[in-house]
């Protein structure tokens, strides 16, 4: 069974990636021009514009005569860049194999295009036309809408869904045997040759698929170059089409340069939320969910401004991620007015959690997450998570890792298996750094301790008990002798007297 | 060797634990169901179109409990603490209030909510606690000798002051995280170690007893004083006895404290209980 492979393909995808940033000219006479100046031509025109009487090719000064109330908005790489990542984004979110087509230049430099492999779609969908709806419905909520083609090779579902960009249905689903019939009559416009290999064909009266394949072959490639039999490959549906591959990479991008510099936080946020916005839609396109991003700010004056915001947990929540992205800004902001913002972010499947009928269920994961995420923003990176006791010798030795409750359906550890209680213990509370105390000596044992603790003659004393440790690392190298104290204050204190640095300390109250 | 006792503080008048089966006490006469479904048949008719009758609080004796494992203070306690209330655990430093704290995470990590204190067989009924910190005092392995399962503490290390109260707001908006525990003691004298201790408002106390009803969590505060005041539904005084060192060389064994039920939904203000928190954790050091 021939493979079959769809297209998706938006054609005026400069129009679609401005409108993705800013949503508000929707309804506006809108173009899209080359570059800055009157001269500069207009790539893609809004619906209103071309109502209007503006169409592509004018140059701006022309389209502002035709319309009078134009916005125009000069193409941005990023923007580009960030709608083909879309797109791929879309096909990803309905085939396990698709691929991004790079970007194409001559007549059909506005369009951007997507190819997946719709091999087997009958198992997910009832047909390819309602795969085709599918993947184009996904597109038009992503704000692309364009068109849908399906054939058996990328050149022919390329050509099917530039052919239905003239109008009609956005969908074309090519059966392997129409596609002969297909082909036949289309013009050799489609193809997009280059200019030379176009002009050539005009003057031979060669117009069509049908014309052109009535070409007798030899001596063609010495008379009209080697782009000949290329373009007869395509014609008969042969096009180069190397398998499409699963995709490596899941980081993803959004960037925006901005029309003016901005200097405060407020305006910033606004930006940042449709950027981030953007993100978290084409991270749930493709069911990862955001554990870092990446901020990198373009300053004015040519500065940079780079920083990553890590967060608890993986996330989706949108408040989440735009609270600790201001939060890191207000806490550390840019030396100067911003005239640049890309966003990054390496997508990873978001927690699940299999519930039990029987016992207590916790949090839902994504809840979670998004309470780890912003407690990390408000205690600090690191400073959030599961307490852990280290397999470690120095008395003061304890972690901090990720809180990943075990659910009821995972295996307990030894502790929670205990079927005996322990006895309730007298708790340490920590103090942490250690604190300093002034301590009298007498017969080699604390008499007398004075801190902003504890201070009072000692009434009782136990110990000491010695723990050294990493005698071999200068840094690291630790000797304590410990004593449990009970203080005429009242305070039941934990003394320890340091060898290292020859001080005493008090590191806990029995509590 | 037992030491000697420890300074008066706060001494209070021994009182006699009461019996909650007291026979000299009648409870009080509950309505019938019929009664009650009548009564909210009869509002309920009264009420504008679209608006709904709901119930403030569950009924005391419906409420699911955090208990500590340790008989005295549940049975102070009535059970332990209610989820959707807000309760306070005071006292000076060494006063046990820590070990408490250890105690009713245990019960709460290892399943001790079901199963009246004790683990469970496997513990797969252990429920998620939260540890909000500004004094960064929690010690890790003394909750894990006490029998904490730390996998299912989540421990935020945060700044003194407002962020302290908006961590703890964070955690009670979230749904499934039945305990929640604020840490308000400083790690040594309050005097020294904080002197400028900003005072909450009121209005913050309200806005955390009420998240806490509304999700059912039950928010303990554990400080060296009152600090919740009326919001607090259950406050529990600790009033360090003594100090037990034994063995020779001596050992610290337990910390002797006197817990006074200062507040209680259903009554019993005053009443106490000598409890002893402690046993040896620290093995006596090896001979010669």
């Amino acid at each position: 069974m021939p493979p079959r492979i769809a297209c998706l393909l938006i054609p005026d995808l400069p129009l679609r990636a401005e409108l993705r940033a800013h949503p508000e000219f929707a309804d506006a006479p809108l173009v899209v021009a080359s570059g800055t100046g009157q001269r500069a031509d207009v790539i893609a025109a809004s619906p209103a514009a071309q109502a209007a009487g503006v169409r592509t090719s004018l140059s701006v000064a022309q389209a502002r005569a035709a319309c009078p109330g134009l916005r125009v908005r000069i193409a941005s790489p990023a923007l580009d860049r960030a709608a083909r990542a879309t797109l791929l984004d879309i096909a990803l979110s309905l085939s396990p194999r698709a691929e991004s087509a790079p970007r194409t230049s001559g007549l059909f430099f506005a369009e951007g295009h997507v190819f997946l492999d719709a091999s087997g779609i009958e198992n997910l969908f009832s047909s390819e036309q309602a795969f085709a709806s599918a993947l184009l419905a996904r597109a038009e909520s992503q704000g692309l809408p364009g068109r849908v083609a399906i054939a058996s090779s990328r050149s022919t579902a390329l050509l099917a869904a530039r052919q239905r960009m003239s109008g009609g249905s956005p969908l074309h689903c090519l059966s392997p045997e129409a596609e002969s019939a297909f082909l036949a009559p289309l013009s050799l416009d489609l193809f997009d040759p280059d200019d030379r290999l176009a002009q050539a064909l005009t003057r031979l009266g060669v117009h069509t698929v049908r014309d052109l394949l009535r070409l007798p072959r030899r001596g063609l490639a010495p008379r009209l170059g080697p782009g000949a039999l290329a373009l007869i490959a395509r014609a008969q549906g042969e096009g180069p089409s190397p398998a499409l591959a699963e995709p490596t990479s899941h980081r993803l991008e959004e960037a925006m340069n901005l029309e003016t510099a901005i200097d405060h936080l407020e305006p910033l946020g606004f930006v940042l939320r449709g950027l981030i916005s953007r993100l978290c839609e084409r991270l749930a396109l493709r069911g990862l969910a955001c554990e870092t991003l990446d901020l990198r700010l373009g300053l004015e004056g040519g500065g940079r401004d780079a920083r990553r915001i890590g967060l608890a947990a993986p996330t989706l929540d949108l408040r989440v991620l735009l609270r600790v992205t201001t939060l890191a800004l207000s806490e550390h902001p840019p030396h100067a007015a911003v005239e640049h913002i890309a966003l990054e972010s390496e997508g990873v499947p978001g927690r699940t959690d299999q519930l039990d009928l029987f016992f207590p269920s916790g949090p839902d994961p994504a809840a979670l997450g998004r309470t780890l995420s912003e407690l990390e923003a408000l205690c600090g990176e690191g400073r959030v998570g599961a307490p852990e006791v280290l397999d470690h010798t120095h008395p003061r030795n304890f972690g901090l890792g990720p809180f990943a409750p075990p659910t009821g359906l995972r295996t307990e550890n030894k502790q929670a298996s205990s079927t005996t209680p322990p006895p309730p213990l007298p708790a340490l509370r920590a103090l942490r750094p250690p604190l300093r105390a002034e301590v009298r000596v007498t017969g080699g044992k604390p008499s007398f301790v004075r801190s902003a603790a504890a201070q009072g003659d000692v009434v009782v004393v136990a110990g000491p008990w010695r723990t050294t440790g990493y005698w071999w690392s200068e840094e690291e190298r630790f000797a304590l002798d410990h004593f449990d104290l009970q203080i005429s204050d009242g305070n039941v204190i934990r003394l320890c007297y340091d060898w290292v640095k020859r001080a005493w300390q008090i590191d806990g109250i029995y509590d | 060797m037992p030491a000697g006792p420890l300074p008066a503080r706060n001494a209070l008048p021994e009182v006699p634990i009461a019996s909650p089966a007291s026979p000299g006490v009648r409870p009080a006469a509950r309505p019938s169901r019929e009664r009650i479904s009548a009564l909210l048949g009869d509002l309920s008719g009264q009420l504008q179109p679209g608006h709904t009758l709901q119930g403030t609080r569950e009924p005391e004796a419906d409420r699911r409990r955090h208990p500590s494992g340790i008989d005295a203070i549940d049975e102070l306690l009535g059970g332990g603490f209610a989820r959707g209330d807000l309760g306070e655990i005071t006292g000076p430093a060494s006063s046990g209030r820590t070990s408490l704290l250890f105690a009713l995470l245990a019960s709460t990590t290892t399943g001790g909510v079901e199963n009246g204190g004790g683990q469970s067989p496997d513990g797969r009924r252990g429920e998620l606690a939260a540890v909000v910190d500004p004094g960064d005092a929690f010690d890790p392995g003394s909750a894990q000798a006490a029998g904490v399962d730390l996998r299912r503490v989540l421990w935020a290390r945060v700044g003194p002051g407002r962020d302290a109260l908006r961590c703890t707001e964070r955690l009670l908006e979230t749904e499934g995280l039945p305990f929640v525990i604020l840490d308000l003691a400083p790690g040594a004298a309050p005097s020294a170690r904080s002197p400028g201790e900003p005072e909450i408002p009121a209005s913050a106390w309200t806005r955390l007893a009420r998240r806490a009803a509304a999700t059912r969590t039950a928010l303990v505060v554990l400080s060296h004083r009152r600090r919740a005041g009326s919001e607090a539904r259950i406050v529990l005084e600790l009033q360090p006895a003594r100090a037990h060192f034994s063995g020779c060389p001596p050992l610290l064994e337990k910390i002797e404290t006197r817990a006074v039920l200062v507040r209680h939904p259903s009554g019993g203000h005053g009443r106490s209980a000598l409890v002893r928190l402690g046993g040896s954790f620290r093995a006596p050091p090896p001979p010669g």
